[in-house]
């Protein structure tokens, strides 16, 4: 899978000061795993190179300016260990950054005219926003279930999940119902899956990212493998871990030997997202034209290094 | 998603669709003997497309509780006040101004509508289950049925058998009285709640029907049948009830706006929003403590009052709470039901103690010439 060059200085007026040095900043280091994804489907539909990049481009600008108003509404200090935008270009222009992506999202692809792709998009960013919305109330809240999280996730993360797997199909006018709502389903399960996983780094668990560690937690939110170690727990014991300020501090709180039990189950649990989502996967295979059907075997390796967080 | 934990090695999914001939028997669980169907994900909830994804396990893996367990699951004994109170209360105040009671009528009347209203729980449960809405509202029902512990059509020849049952209960009473026009109502309502073909709870229709079901219509249906009468005063207790009901469903409603709302559903909640619903809260917070007042105006019973001072005071909680909530999915939703639920064990027993403090009052009075005092309104 060739790594293609999402942002270019020229897409973006050189005369708005600062604009394309936050724009710099921001798409280095990323990982790009979302424009990846849509490669993989895109690959076996034969796309033409151009839109392609059109759907490339699409994710990362809708993913990046998630992450731009992201940090801000969390105030989070470091964005893949940098200084976050709002922190280095002030928060006016991070908003505005962030909107200008979306809004260049959409003179690209109206340009292209697909309005199915339009609306497929239109509809992805509502969902993020709404997830967003959502994740900020919910802050402080300590006894959330893990279904009221994989509702938001569903939202937040598996939005833009959905849109890697059915873009390229709606790109190449493909509109079969039962093919786009599998994969939507696959999207949904990929989501939680990267989710959860993600989830886990604030525990510093598979965290070879080195991201900060019990990030959610201290600043109020309650993440999923935080809902799923502590839902059982004395009131007691679980006030006094969602004060803990270091890991350290938590698993002597809650105990080792708790935190290495509730971590298998939760495992066992995302083992069986991952059957399911291939089972999903088989559905999808048969629904395919014979041409398209190696997305399957594209996509079904994903899972587990996306939760396993295997390079 | 009901993917249980504790269970080991590689799961069995399948995936049917609505058109396919087996997705009933899938869904009600009739299709195997020694196998169970666990629905974990749903697409397209409610139309021709709808696909639903089983996980097949066999009967002796799945976990269930003690037969007791699933039993309460199933009849949800707590909601049960919301009938029984107002029958139990309308009883008492009948005693108290000394009308006479047909006790064996009485007896037949309230097992009938307790039957019909675990009849219409367990209805519910399976209705909600055939269409999907379970799958959507995951906080709804027992989740008994979701979970393997009985199958769907079980449920089904239960909740018929129960329906059967409080009909028969309720031929006494309704060849006496025209409370049969009650009866014929609430057995509209519990077909529409199982097969949802009005889809009223869908547009907004259940809230209206429960206040007037567990309230105003129950009151006066039940005291006509076993007393023979009827006054302004059992009707206004039966708002005070119904109040509640209404309280209560809307609490259900609130805790789902958001489910709801993406399902298309139609409650008042979805309707008004989430900040117009948090003030419909208080508002009809604020109806229960007013219907109660109007309720002590009418019998001229100052103790009355007492009722609406108990329930302010229970009530100052639950509004505070619902002032803070900020969220759609709010943990603090949650325990709005169950609120409701008790406010209706304490009105209810709050009007009880009332009435039958009256009756003692008469009883010491005519029998020994001794004189309680008495707390009417001028």
């Amino acid at each position: 899978m060739r790594k293609l060059k999402i942002y270019d200085a020229q897409d973006f007026p050189a005369y708005l000061p600062k604009l394309n040095n936050l724009y710099d900043d921001l798409f280095a280091d990323g990982k790009g795993f979302r424009s990846v994804l849509v490669q993989k489907v895109s690959g076996p539909l034969g796309l033409s190179d151009s839109l392609v990049h059109l759907l490339c481009q699409t994710i990362e600008f809708i993913h990046n300016a998630s992450l731009l108003h992201d940090d801000l509404v969390d105030r989070s200090q470091l964005r893949r260990n940098k200084p976050a935008a709002w922190t280095k270009y002030t928060p006016e222009y991070a908003v505005l950054a962030g909107d200008y992506l979306l809004a260049r999202v959409m003179v690209n692809l109206s340009s292209h005219g697909n309005i199915q792709l339009i609306q497929l998009t239109a509809q992805s960013i509502s969902d993020l926003l709404e997830g967003e919305w959502i994740q900020d109330s919910l802050v402080r809240d300590f006894d959330l279930t893990l279904e009221q999280l994989d509702r938001v996730h569903n939202l937040k993360t598996g939005s833009l999940f959905k849109w890697c797997l059915k873009g390229p199909f709606i790109g190449a006018e493909i509109y079969d119902k039962e093919i786009l709502n599998l994969l939507d389903e696959c999207g949904t399960l990929l989501g939680l899956l990267f989710q959860r996983s993600d989830d886990l780094l604030d525990f510093d668990i598979r965290n070879y990212e080195n991201k900060a560690v019990l990030g959610d937690l201290k600043s109020g939110y309650l993440n999923s493998f935080g809902v799923f170690l502590t839902r059982d727990l004395s009131p007691d014991i679980r006030q006094r871990a969602f004060k803990a300020q270091s890991l350290g501090e938590l698993k002597s709180i809650v105990t080792e030997s708790y935190f290495d039990a509730r971590l298998t189950a939760f495992d066992k649990l995302n083992i069986s997202v991952i059957e399911l989502y291939e089972h999903q996967l088989e559905r999808l295979r048969g629904l395919l034209p014979e041409t398209a059907r190696s997305i399957v075997d594209e996509l079904k390796p994903l899972s587990k290094p996306l939760y396993w967080r295997k390079k | 998603m009901v993917l249980d934990t504790e269970r080991s090695g590689p799961r069995t999914f399948k995936t049917l669709s609505h058109r396919d001939p087996e997705f009933s028997r899938y869904l009600d669980g009739s299709f195997s003997i020694e196998q169970v169907a666990l629905p974990l994900r749903s697409l397209n909830v409610g139309t021709q497309t709808e696909e639903v994804t089983f996980e097949i396990l066999d009967v002796a893996d799945v976990s269930a509780p003690s037969f007791l367990s699933v039993t309460r699951a199933l009849v949800r004994p707590s909601t049960l006040i919301l009938s029984a109170g107002p029958m139990v209360a309308v009883l008492s105040r009948s005693l108290a101004i000394g009308r006479y009671v047909h006790w064996l009528l009485a007896l037949a009347c309230f097992v009938g509508v307790i039957a019909f209203q675990i009849a219409t729980n367990l209805l519910n449960d399976y209705g909600d289950h055939m269409k999907g809405q379970d799958r959507v509202r995951p906080q709804g029902g027992s989740r008994a049925i979701q979970r393997g512990w009985i199958r769907a059509h079980k449920v089904k020849q239960i909740a018929i058998g129960l329906t059967g049952f409080a009909a028969l209960c309720g031929v006494p009473a309704i060849l006496r009285s025209p409370a049969v026009i009650v009866a014929g109502i609430a057995l509209l309502f519990t077909l529409e709640v199982a097969f949802q073909r009005l889809r009223l709870k869908a547009r907004g229709w259940a809230e209206g029907l429960a206040f007037l079901l567990a309230g105003p219509l129950l009151t006066a249906g039940f005291v006509w049948a076993v007393t023979g009468e009827i006054a302004l005063g059992d009707l206004t207790l039966g708002c005070s009830l119904g109040m509640i009901a209404l309280l209560y469903l809307h609490s259900a409603n609130f805790e789902n706006i958001m489910v709801d709302s993406q399902a298309g559903a139609r409650t008042w909640a979805t309707r008004a929003g989430f900040d117009a619903s948090l003030t419909f809260y208080m508002v009809v917070a604020a109806a229960c403590l007013l219907t109660s007042l109007a309720h002590a105006y009418v019998d001229a019973a100052f103790y009355l009052v007492a009722v609406v001072a108990i329930q302010a005071l229970f009530l100052v909680r639950p509004i505070l709470r619902v002032s803070k909530l900020t969220s759609p999915l709010s943990s603090g939703l949650h325990a709005l039901r169950s609120w409701a639920l008790r406010l209706s064990w304490i009105t209810a027993i709050a009007f009880c103690v009332f009435y039958l403090y009256r009756l003692f009052e008469m009883f010491l009075f005519l029998g020994f010439g001794i004189m309680l005092p008495r707390f009417d309104l001028p």
